[in-house]
């Protein structure tokens, strides 16, 4: 299986929930999220296991989140593997002891919201995933 | 509307989105593309990224004194020391003693601890981690 690859999770209007969430942060907040996504969830072995507390978290069975502090704020964004993917369900500023359950039961909704649509017969063929995708395999000779 | 927007619109409805959205890579370069303020940011991350490689507390301090908006010169001064101190140990070519480094951690709202490991034979290590102990000032 190819290496895991980081993604924002779209939903049927075509709105990426998460990308929205990091654009309304200022730049220096967006930036230092978006490096730590891309340095702890991108090109990853796909057996290889999460990034250790205090980086990444389990919140609930396979639910996990990314724990991004930036200066005295907490930011949190909840994740999923799908296969090689690392699918970017919520995001939220974090200000209490726990994750509150409507953001874990929001970012559960949206996992199986986005099984579905992925197993969808005829199954919608992932698009060409950009310039971080792991190189296409060479056919043999 | 127009008429890419209309295009747009046909395909959708001709094909279901798909539930993949923007790669971690897309959705970066498309700040980038949009904010001097944002790749100004990233290049900053990018390189506090690879310092830590070489030398964690210099990435350390680079990051948090990035964060809290302070110049290298206001940390200097605040924590007792002279801006090149600051400035050499944030390239990590420099390791700060023990009592500067402790300042330079205060000014930024942190406290410094040190950790002692002993490995045991077919034991777990053993661990002492404490805060830096205080110099008497002379």
């Amino acid at each position: 299986m190819a290496r895991t690859q980081a993604v924002y999770y779209r939903d049927e209007k075509a709105v990426e929930p998460v990308f929205d969430f990091l654009d309304t942060l200022p730049a220096k907040r967006r930036a230092k999220i978006s490096e730590f996504i891309d340095e702890y969830l991108n090109d990853r072995a796909p057996d290889a296991p999460p990034a250790e507390f205090p980086i990444t978290s389990q919140v609930d069975g396979e639910l996990r989140e990314l724990r991004v502090r930036f200066a005295g704020t907490r930011y949190r964004l909840l994740y999923q593997r799908s296969d090689n993917l690392a699918v970017l369900l919520h995001g939220i500023e974090k200000h209490t002891g726990a994750i509150p359950r409507g953001d874990i039961d929001l970012a559960r909704r949206r996992m199986e919201d986005f099984t579905r649509r992925m197993n969808a017969s005829p199954r919608v063929p992932p698009r060409a995933a950009g310039r971080d995708a792991p190189a296409p395999r060479r056919r043999r000779p | 509307m127009d008429k890419l927007t209309i295009m747009a619109r046909t395909a959708e409805s001709a094909h279901p989105v798909s539930p993949v959205g923007s790669t971690a890579a897309e959705a970066s370069d498309q700040w980038a593309a949009r904010s001097e303020e944002y790749r100004a940011a990233r290049d900053e991350y990018r390189a506090i990224r690879e310092l830590r490689k070489k030398n964690w507390i210099a990435a350390h301090v680079r990051e948090r004194r990035y964060e809290l908006e302070l110049t290298q010169q206001e940390v200097a001064e605040r924590a007792g020391t002279s801006h090149s101190y600051v400035s050499k140990l944030e390239r990590g070519d420099h390791m700060p003693t023990i009592p500067v480094l402790q300042r330079i951690l205060r000014v930024l709202d942190e406290e410094l601890l040190i950790g002692i490991e002993r490995q045991l034979p077919d034991e777990e290590p053993e661990r002492e981690v404490a805060p830096a102990p205080e110099l008497a000032v002379s």
